[in-house]
């Protein structure tokens, strides 16, 4: 995006845009024209710019707590199998709990 | 959270969580040291509630925070509700464990509620690959709902009580299910 020159002619106002894989260049327009649209324009991107920012932030605060929630029920189920452990339960080939029978 | 900032209070609990499941470990190939230390550790019990519980706190206020923002009423109604749901969840004079399950419940339903708003209102704007990502956070957060559940289903269902009881300054706790011997320590 941005102000360019046809030989003696310009600067116009133009935009970069993809189409099927290939960047073509349109043309906006010069004077005052031009230049009322490249403020919108700028308007736009900063916009944009800001909200990537802002879900980026929120993204971060998502992560955090879902760490921290992770960290409390890691803890809280680590505790409740020791207590079940120590309650006489073992884990049957990692799936439910019985109750342990006592080696002489 | 990257590990560089990560609280202290966070390693601590990861430290207790790895030492747990080492003991866990050698208490099954029948350490009896493991075993006795497994007993300790569990002892204090009261004291990791404590600590556990300030972990969820600071989990509910995050969450809290992230669905509602400002709107102060709101968090405190919201927070009301939560007391009620762990009060409703632990039952009539819990012990130490099951409150700490309900806790649990409570801040994984937290969890579920905002996943699922933040779905719906957003599904309509979503690219195909954001729309995913937030299936995928849903899909963790019911997964850890259900076993919060399935843990606290489990520990009732085999009978598994841990008592607190205070004989003058001394503190004891005890282990207990139905047709094993109280293990105690002061």
């Amino acid at each position: 995006m941005g102000w360019e020159y046809r030989g003696p002619y310009g600067p116009y106002y133009t935009r970069s845009r993809r189409v099927g894989g290939r960047v073509v260049r349109e043309y906006i327009g010069g004077g005052e024209l031009g230049a009322d649209i490249a403020l919108l324009d700028a308007e736009e991107r900063a916009a944009r710019a800001e909200k990537r920012a802002a879900d980026r932030k929120r993204e971060q605060q998502i992560r955090d707590a879902e760490d921290l929630l992770n960290e409390f029920c890691n803890c809280v189920e680590v505790v409740a199998r020791a207590t079940l452990y120590l309650s006489g339960y073992h884990r049957h080939h990692q799936g439910e709990w019985r109750r342990r029978r006592e080696r002489e | 959270m990257n590990e560089s900032n990560r609280p202290d209070k966070l390693a601590r609990f990861e430290e207790l969580t790895k030492e747990v499941h080492e003991l866990l470990r050698q208490s099954n190939k029948g350490d009896k040291k493991a075993l006795a230390r497994l007993g300790k550790l569990m002892n204090q019990l009261p004291e990791i509630r404590d600590a556990l519980g300030d972990l969820a706190e600071q989990a509910e206020i995050a969450w809290i925070g992230l669905a509602l923002g400002k709107q102060e009423v709101a968090k405190t109604a919201l927070r009301s509700k939560l007391a009620e749901l762990k009060r409703e969840i632990a039952g009539h004079n819990p012990s130490v464990l099951e409150t700490l399950l309900a806790e649990r419940i409570a801040a994984c339903w937290l969890q579920v509620q905002y996943a699922d708003a933040v779905y719906a209102q957003n599904l309509r704007d979503l690219s195909l690959a954001q729309s995913e990502h937030s299936q995928r956070r849903q899909d963790r957060a019911h997964h850890r709902y259900l076993s919060a559940i399935k843990c606290l289903a489990q520990i009732r269902k085999l009978g598994v009580h841990v008592l607190q009881v205070n004989i003058g300054q001394k503190q004891i706790n005890v282990v207990e299910s139905p047709g094993s011997q109280s293990d105690s320590d002061t």
